[in-house]
């Protein structure tokens, strides 16, 4: 057999990859891998992967390709980040629709026109669903559901009546631990914080066990906090992976002292904002609602003081009035008391002098008296006897004739 | 004696001097002891009124 140029071979292949692809793009389900962006140039090089399952449960890679998106198509880099959350990053599962080329010197070459954010978005979905079903089957004391909520034991732990002592996990220098930190010492209210900073990795391959692990030192350190705020912000709004995590999700929900996030998510709820104690979308609002909360009680004792005040003021005037009356009852009784004395003593004198025989005899009666003895009875008297009748002005003889 | 107890004690006097359970010689005792309570309430209310004032002035202000 004759052969031939490596040219006619390459041609060959070009010719027949174009017959079987030509223009017509397909869209294929792979994974990324290998990416070199060059966002100066708008180009980007990734290698496309598929893997399967190979023995002992490892993955072998069952399929590579090149492929390239190139300046025209370049813009889908950004909208698929933005669309999804997520770094145009290795490790990918995407649906992407491309071009076959093969080129004589660069070889078979996929050209990446558009890509799918649905399936990417509905496959971290399905990840992060199979996490948290995971959460509650293996932890139901931790993490269970209510009214098709998440509940856990951190949710539930209580609130101090003021936070004041934070243990606070974030990245060094960076905006969110500024942001944080600003709103905090210069608020409004000049409420004292004080604040101890776990500084870590905070976002990227591994940071769910630089976050744990901080966890760990403040749950061992031995200072009594109020609570642990994790923040994160400012820079990328990608790369939430850790959050979503069943590492750092069961470290939360079980964790000692109430967990407060303010972690920059702008569009997704993560794993972790499901369930910490609370949940809120920047560090200047996780620095708000601790302010707030202060603000809460000291209204409450505000509240408490004008109450004291009403209640002393009319407890006093109640006591007043009360004396006030009883003196004036006092004064009324005694005044009472002398006049009824005065009214018996007056209708007894009454009753004294009606019964005086001189008053009896001033109405017309008289007396019979018989040696000095005054006669109740008839009988007693004989004829012949001389007895004295009494009036009121004077006395006679009288001489009884029967 | 607290201001409670003794306008308890003086109160009852007013009563028993109402429903005249007080014997006419015993009036003006019974009087004289009213009105040393009502002194002791005046003035102890009157203290309890200052302190208050005082304890306003205390308070945080708003």
């Amino acid at each position: 057999m004759t052969p031939i140029t490596l040219s006619d071979l390459a041609y060959t292949l070009e010719a027949v990859v174009d017959g079987a692809f030509g223009q017509k793009a397909v869209w294929v389900v792979a994974e990324t891998s290998d990416i070199k962006n060059y966002p100066d140039r708008n180009y980007c090089f990734l290698t496309l992967v598929e893997r399967g399952d190979g023995p002992m449960g490892r993955k072998d890679t069952t399929a590579k390709l090149e492929a390239a998106i190139w300046r025209k198509n370049y813009g889908i880099i950004r909208e698929f980040e933005t669309a999804t959350g997520v770094a145009f990053a290795r490790n990918i599962q995407v649906l992407l629709l491309v071009t076959v080329g093969f080129h004589a010197v660069y070889g078979l070459r996929l050209e990446v026109v558009r890509i799918d954010h649905s399936y990417t978005l509905g496959n971290m979905e399905r990840d992060r669903q199979a996490i948290l079903d995971g959460l509650l089957r293996d932890h139901p004391g931790l993490i269970w559901q209510q009214d098709g909520h998440y509940i856990t034991a951190n949710q539930l732990l209580p609130r101090p009546s003021v936070w004041q002592r934070i243990a606070l996990i974030t990245a060094p220098n960076s905006d969110g631990w500024r942001d944080f930190r600003h709103e905090l010492t210069n608020n409004a209210w000049a409420y004292q914080f004080q604040i101890d900073e776990y500084f870590t990795q905070i976002q990227g391959q591994g940071a769910e066990r630089a976050i744990c692990a901080q966890l760990a030192a403040i749950d061992s350190s031995q200072v009594p906090y109020d609570a642990v705020v994790i923040v994160r912000g400012g820079g990328s709004q990608l790369d939430f992976g850790s959050f979503d995590t069943y590492m750092l999700g069961l470290a939360v929900a079980g964790f000692r002292l109430p967990v407060l996030a303010g972690i920059g998510h702008e569009r997704n709820v993560s794993i972790t904002d499901l369930l910490c104690h609370e949940s809120v979308k920047t560090p200047t609002k996780a620095a708000n609602f601790l302010i707030d909360h202060n603000r809460q009680f000291e209204e409450s004792c505000l509240h408490l003081r004008d109450r004291l005040i009403v209640a002393a003021r009319e407890n006093l005037l109640a006591a007043r009035e009360n004396l006030d009356r009883e003196t004036e009852r006092m004064r009324y009784v005694g005044h009472t008391y002398l006049k009824s004395r005065h009214t018996e003593l007056a209708e007894m004198a009454v009753t004294v002098r009606h019964l005086d025989p001189v008053n009896v005899l001033k109405r017309g009666y008289a007396l019979v008296l018989k040696n000095g003895r005054i006669q109740t009875r008839a009988d007693n008297l004989l004829a012949g006897d001389t007895v004295q009748v009494q009036f009121a002005s004077q006395l006679i003889n009288v001489l009884v004739a029967k | 004696m607290t201001y409670q107890e003794a306008y308890d004690q003086l109160t009852q006097l007013v009563d028993d001097i109402e429903t005249e359970q007080v014997p006419l010689d015993e009036l003006p005792a019974t009087i004289r002891q009213a009105t040393e309570l009502i002194t002791f309430c005046q003035s102890r209310l009157r203290a309890v009124e200052g302190e208050y004032q005082a304890a306003l002035e205390q308070l945080p202000k708003r």
